[in-house]
């Protein structure tokens, strides 16, 4: 085996990296929503230490890609806008684990 | 980077947040010392209804009031709203049965007291030896402490549970409260501490901190 063709087969687990998600602010984000069922902004600031306009622009990117929900609703009288992670964001982080794992195991020493 | 993310650590320390704030036990504490303190304050109050309900039960919510609303008004929207997963909730639950368990068992020899006359808390004729049911209270007390402990990943509940079951056994055995007293002020300073802890770390509003950028 040829060392370019060793390096092409090392490669490919590493271009199967989910880009959207290896980004660090929305891999803690991301990360953060998978261990709850939901939580509000207050919440991601204070488990992430990410800012609240860093978390709200990482937050439409996901949610573009259907990975987190947002959803506004009342208690009584007082809005709260909360975040899931959709079935497709936990499947979609599921395989970013798996994939890094792989990447890690097939690196050369 | 993400093998070094331990998702079961990470829930964990979200979880454990939620407790860290130390007000829970600043009220508890109080409430020990107060109780300890009851009777030499009030044991003379009469009628005996004025003396238990009010001046015990009533004042005991009175002094925990306050740290109830800290929580509630101060402490949870520093931290935020979250729906923790089901499997916490379920872990939840383990520990309010352990509760409902030994409240139960509790209850069962002062009903029997209730009922029954010569029953196991009239020392007369009374069939086992005075210090198996001290040594014995103590140990449940901190067994089912340390049950709730475990299920609500509340480190600290573990020592206080060990305190709480000495402390139940010492008083018993001297037959005066000053045990109660001394381990309700060390919860209570405890809690204090880690109130204090908390409002540094987060003590500016949400508002205020919304934009800080890390």
């Amino acid at each position: 085996m040829t060392t370019s063709s060793r390096n092409e087969e090392s490669l490919n687990p590493v271009e199967k990296i989910d880009k959207l998600i290896h980004e660090p602010s929305r891999l803690l984000i991301l990360a953060n929503l998978y261990v709850v069922k939901r939580a509000d902004y207050t919440y991601m600031m204070r488990q992430t230490g990410l800012s609240m306009s860093n978390i709200s622009v990482h937050l439409s990117k996901l949610e573009n890609a259907g990975f987190v929900d947002i959803i506004k609703e009342f208690k009584g009288k007082k809005p709260y806008t909360m975040m899931a992670l959709t079935d497709l964001g936990r499947e979609a982080f599921d395989n970013y684990r798996a994939n890094l794992a792989e990447v890690f195991e097939k690196l050369d020493d | 980077m993400s093998e070094n993310i331990s998702l079961k650590k990470l829930e964990k320390r979200a979880f454990k947040t939620y407790h860290d704030d130390g007000t829970w036990e600043a009220g508890v504490g109080l409430f020990m010392v107060y109780m300890a303190l009851y009777e030499r304050l009030f044991g003379t109050v009469e009628p005996e209804a004025i003396r238990y309900l009010l001046l015990g039960f009533g004042v005991s919510l009175l002094l925990y009031a306050p740290f109830w609303a800290l929580k509630k008004y101060f402490v949870t929207p520093r931290l935020g709203r979250v729906e923790f997963s089901e499997t916490r909730k379920k872990r939840s639950k383990k520990a309010i049965v352990i509760v409902v368990i030994a409240v139960t068992l509790t209850f069962i020899p002062l009903i029997a007291t209730i009922l029954i006359k010569n029953s196991l808390v009239d020392w007369e004729g009374y069939r086992y030896p005075h210090a198996a049911i001290e040594i014995g209270a103590g140990i449940f007390i901190a067994l089912v402490m340390t049950l709730i402990a475990y299920f609500q990943d509340f480190d600290r509940l573990y020592v206080y549970g060990v305190l709480m079951g000495m402390t139940m056994t010492t008083t018993w055995i001297i037959e005066d409260t000053y045990p109660f007293a001394i381990a309700g002020g060390i919860i209570f300073a405890t809690g204090t501490f880690f109130f204090i802890s908390f409002f540094r770390k987060y003590g500016r509003s949400v508002d205020e901190v919304a934009d800080d950028h890390i």
